[in-house]
């Protein structure tokens, strides 16, 4: 039984009177923005999710119209072939998708056909599980898959309150009432929030901005876990202002439609442009669940995906920050390959899904799952929905994932290889270097660089002068390509420091300066 | 400020700071007290409960024998505990069919467990359950039969309130404990010392106390020889498996078995300090008082390991109802789901809600993080399970929704009918109304400016004498007032 070190997170302040008003607790915050240790690479990549709660219809999204079966399959369902839009003459997509042929059209977006996992399960509850903690469908993992993510790149042992974990707002953010199961580490690493306003109104309440509220040195127990909580508060607090300024300085470029799918995505689009380092957003649409009359239904549905996710590339090009972002849209199942005696669908498996964005190689992937050869009715998956997630995880978030799926998967050429994020980082190098840190001479941080030809196990730590280890920065499993991080030293000496970098059984070595 | 009493001057400190204190209470057995005890010995009253309590004017040491009484243990789940699980020799299909009936049996187990929890009346032995769990720790993920972890519940709650050493003997040998430790694994020809060293490390000694290496290795030799059957759903002993040896443990030799090394255990005085300072962080303060933790020790030793003597010197004691250690706890997801509902809305008891709303704020039962339990107090927070906290409240009041997906049909949103909430306090005016709400629900008083604040919610432009609970639009005003107490810090607190 492995035994997890327990990290009280105490925040050094407790036990410091609470006596500053509202100005000076800005002052304290910028204090503690300094104490920061990024480990996500500030690439300023995004990843949005958005989630089709219910189980879309997969058949009559990306629709196989070139198949026979599927209009014996679906007397009343089928989608006429003449108010089909085209893709290659097997299928096509619903009319309601015409927004979302025109990203195809304009190289943005993937169509990943027939995506599923083995033994499917047909709960809604469970499939969504799985889906979002990236299981074996008789194994159910208790943590996210984009939560192990962050326990990777900043460990909960070294980052008790995920505060360091990007430099600006928290890593993970939902847009809806609880954060997905997708963010949940060995700590939650997603704070949700409705509306960044609201948010900044629900947190700046507990952190007693309500008034002075001055509170003298704490002096029982009861006190000093007030002054605990007041302090996290405070925190969060943080978060609600980096989020609140970010809503306030990011402005839309575009009109979106007033749905609540495209005003999520306006949120993330405003965000983003505000200045957030925020890794990973998720976004979700309900009521795919179409099991009796689905024509109507389904057709509103798809176009309010199309439509909020065109409104939100446009804002995203308008904005300069198209490069940087890409999103995926998944659902729990597909729907039957037959129709039920109701003019709707029931649960089913497999089924296609999206990727879009600018640094998306859009084309269709895979063949269409057969209609001849079901697995009781069902579609049999061509791609498991885990070879997408190491496919964003390898290529878009830079993290092995091997690591976080626990097992490799092949992954999809789906992201242009060209892609150089804004800051170039996906040029692989073609041998191992260790830049000299910069700036050097440097307070209160600086940034480390080095590069890998091919991935590898990799530790990057710091020395004292006299070879004393003070800090092992990062350990673990890198992709190829270039790798940043920041180091600040936090109340160590001024003075000269050995930054360190293993790989294999190479070492490379450079001296930084740390100035007070 | 108007109606200010001499105890509201001695909650400032000379410099004109705002002390945060319990609520003063008439003498030093009040509500305030009452309420204390009601969510640290059980999971909170309501506001009825706890009136009929005071108005009957039951003294203190009676309300904590009410507590300590032993009541009939609960019915089981249902009748498939005691169905032999036999998973050899099934065919794909059956082993799958297996499965499925094992994952919605442990989801009833779970929900059993919930409403055990949330409707139990008054009574101490549910927190016990919840104490023990997080002492004597299994995961649902490792022992997987639903059967198994019944019985471990069953083990629990039969010995939650019963003598340790008892308690001790039949952990071992419990089924989901050996499948968990791997006591199944342990045998004569290749000890298996997890158990052992868990049994001393973190059930009974403490870590790094006054046992060795070789204390561990000699005591896993004595525990050989066990093994658990899925025909019968418990532990038997095989004679061939278990070293009959000469075993040397904390200084003594013999050929011991496992029930020995426990009783070598217990006269050990640091066994009995060990389990009362765990029980004096749960029950009452997160800052160790030694002295305290001492005599509460010598009281466990004195009554030969009987833990009700404990609890009842420990709900009894001065300093349970010391002002600074009221409100020193953080409520755990559990409790903060639970004393909702009971302070709130005690009749409307959803098992499933609880389930979500404590598993959406960090904790389910029967997978804590590890073999250590739940470290508790301030683990449970950070900066994201703080707003998650704010919005558990925010959403309870307002009729959200409080689950893990977007898509779960099952599961209704929590309705608190805050009107009938709002009116059982027999009084309808805002500001005696407010005071009484936060009396009830929040274990310190806040400031000043806090209650200000909180007042003019309340109103929300209306003035002080032309309010009543009876006026249309006053809802959403007693809405937005409580959902801003329960995001309090002080909410957090019990």
């Amino acid at each position: 039984m492995k035994r997890r070190e327990f990290i009280q997170c105490l925040l050094p302040l407790a036990g410091m009177p609470l006596v500053f008003p509202m100005w000076s607790v800005a002052n304290a915050l910028g204090q503690s923005r300094l104490r920061k240790f990024a480990s996500v690479p500030d690439d300023g990549r995004v990843l949005v999710l958005v989630q089709l709660a219910g189980g879309n219809d997969g058949l009559n999204t990306i629709v196989p119209y070139g198949h026979d079966e599927y209009y014996n399959f679906r007397p009343q369902l089928a989608i006429p072939k003449q108010d089909i839009l085209d893709i290659n003459g097997e299928i096509g997509f619903h009319p309601s998708l015409l927004n979302l042929k025109r990203l195809l059209d304009n190289d943005r977006l993937a169509i990943v056909q027939g995506v599923g996992y083995p033994n499917p399960n047909r709960s809604h509850f469970k499939s969504t599980d799985i889906w979002l903690t990236a299981s074996d469908s008789d194994q159910l993992q208790e943590t996210g898959w984009l939560g192990r993510y962050f326990d990777r790149v900043c460990p909960p042992e070294e980052d008790a309150t995920g505060e360091g974990c990007v430099s600006t707002g928290p890593p993970a953010i939902q847009i809806g009432l609880t954060s997905s199961l997708a963010l949940l580490g060995k700590n939650p690493r997603g704070i949700a929030l409705r509306d960044p306003l609201a948010f900044y109104n629900l947190v700046s309440r507990q952190s007693d901005s309500h008034g002075s509220d001055p509170s003298p040195v704490p002096q029982t127990a009861a006190e000093r876990e007030l002054a605990f909580l007041r302090e996290t508060a405070t925190a969060a607090f943080s978060y609600a202002d980096d989020i609140k300024s970010a809503s306030e300085l990011g402005q839309n470029t575009v009109d979106y439609p007033s749905t609540s799918l495209a005003e999520q995505l306006a949120i993330v689009a405003r965000l983003i442009a505000g200045g957030l380092s925020t890794r990973i957003y998720v976004v979700s649409i309900k009521g795919f669940d179409t099991h009796a009359n689905q024509p109507g239904v389904h057709a509103s549905l798809l176009q309010q995906v199309a439509d909020a996710i065109w409104a939100f590339q446009q804002d995203l090009d308008n904005l300069g920050l198209s490069d940087r972002v890409i999103g995926m849209c998944f659902s729990e199942f597909g729907r039957r390959v037959y129709e039920n005696a109701s003019s709707g669908t029931d649960h089913g498996t497999a089924a296609p899904m999206l990727l879009f964005g600018k640094p998306i190689k859009g084309g269709i992937y895979g063949p269409h799952p057969s209609l001849s050869d079901l697995d009781r009715g069902d579609l049999k998956f061509v791609y498991d929905f885990r070879q997408l997630y190491a496919t964003l995880l390898d290529h878009w978030l830079a993290y092995s994932s091997a690591e976080v799926l626990g097992s490799a998967y092949s992954t999809l050429p789906v992201i242009e290889s060209n892609t150089t994020g804004t800051r170039g980082e996906n040029i692989i190098p073609d041998r191992i270097y260790l830049a000299q840190n910069y700036p050097n001479p440097f307070n209160p941080a600086t940034t480390i660089e080095y590069g890998l030809p091919s991935p590898a196990e990799v530790e990057i730590s710091v020395f004292s002068i006299l070879g004393r280890r003070i800090k092992t920065l990062y350990q673990g499993h890198q992709s190829a390509g270039v790798h940043r991080m920041q180091w600040r030293p936090n109340g160590l000496p001024s003075g000269t420091y050995l930054i360190q970098l293993r790989v294999g059984g190479g070492k490379w070595v450079r001296k930084a300066r740390y100035v007070k | 400020m108007k109606g200010a009493t001499q105890t509201q001057n001695m909650r400032y400190t000379s410099a004109g700071e705002w002390k945060p204190r319990p609520f003063p209470s008439a003498a030093n057995w009040g509500r305030t007290q009452a309420q204390h005890l009601f969510m640290r010995a059980a999971f909170g009253a309501s506001h009825q409960e706890l009136k009929g309590i005071l108005d009957a004017n039951i003294p203190r040491t009676q309300l904590v024998d009410i507590l300590l009484k032993d009541e009939p243990l609960p019915p089981p789940p249902g009748d498939w505990i005691n169905e032999p699980y036999i998973p050899r020799g099934l065919t794909r299909d059956q082993r799958r069919e297996l499965q499925r009936k094992n994952r919605e049996r442990l989801r009833d187990l779970l929900l059993w467990w919930m409403t055990l929890m949330a409707k139990t009346p008054l009574n101490l032995r549910e927190k016990m359950v919840l104490f023990w769990h997080g002492h004597f720790v299994v995961e649902a993920s490792v022992v997987k039969v639903a059967q198994f972890l019944y019985r471990y519940l069953h083990m629990l709650r039969k010995n939650a309130l019963g003598n340790f050493r008892t308690f001790l003997k039949e952990m071992w040998r419990d089924p989901a404990m050996m499948i968990y430790l791997n006591g199944n694994q342990n045998r004569k020809q290749k000890p298996n010392e997890n158990f052992a060293r868990e049994l001393l490390e973190l059930f009974t000694m403490g870590v790094d106390t006054l046992y060795t290496e070789e204390d561990i290795k000699e005591a896993a030799r004595a525990f050989t020889g066990w093994q658990v059957s899925g025909e019968t759903l418990s532990s038997y002993f095989v004679p061939g498996r278990h070293d009959y040896g000469v075993k040397s443990f904390l200084g003594r030799r013999g050929n011991f078995s496992g029930d020995d090394i426990v009783d070598i255990i217990l006269e050990q005085p640091v066994t009995a300090e060990f389990i009362c300072r765990k029980l004096y962080r749960f029950f009452v303060s997160p800052e160790v008082n030694e002295e305290h933790v001492k005599e509460l020790a010598q009281i466990f030793r004195m009554n030969d390991y009987e833990i009700k003597p404990v609890m009842r010197e420990i709900l009894n004691a001065d300093y349970f109802y010391d002002p600074g250690n009221m409100g020193s706890i953080i409520k755990c997801p559990i409790q903060l789901a639970i004393s909702l509902l009971r302070q709130m809305t005690p009749d409307s008891v959803d098992p499933l809600y609880i389930y979500s709303a404590s598993k959406t704020l960090g904790q389910v039962m029967l997978d804590p993080p590890n073999v250590a339990g739940w470290p508790g107090q301030r683990s449970w927070i950070s900066p994201i399970t703080l707003a998650s906290r704010a919005y558990f409240g925010e959403a309870a009041i307002l009729g959200g929704r409080i689950d893990r997906s977007n898509f779960n049909r099952r599961q209704k949103p929590i309705q608190i009918d805050v009107m009938a909430f709002a009116r059982s306090f027999g009084t309808d005016h805002p500001r005696e109304l407010l005071d009484r709400w936060l009396e009830h629900l929040l274990p310190l008083e806040p400031a000043p400016v806090t209650k200000d604040f909180l007042l003019s919610v309340l109103l929300e432009g209306s003035a002080e004498n032309d309010w009543s609970l009876d006026y249309t639009g006053v809802e959403t005003r007693v809405q937005n007032c409580l959902a801003e107490i329960l995001k309090l810090p002080e909410y957090q607190l019990m």
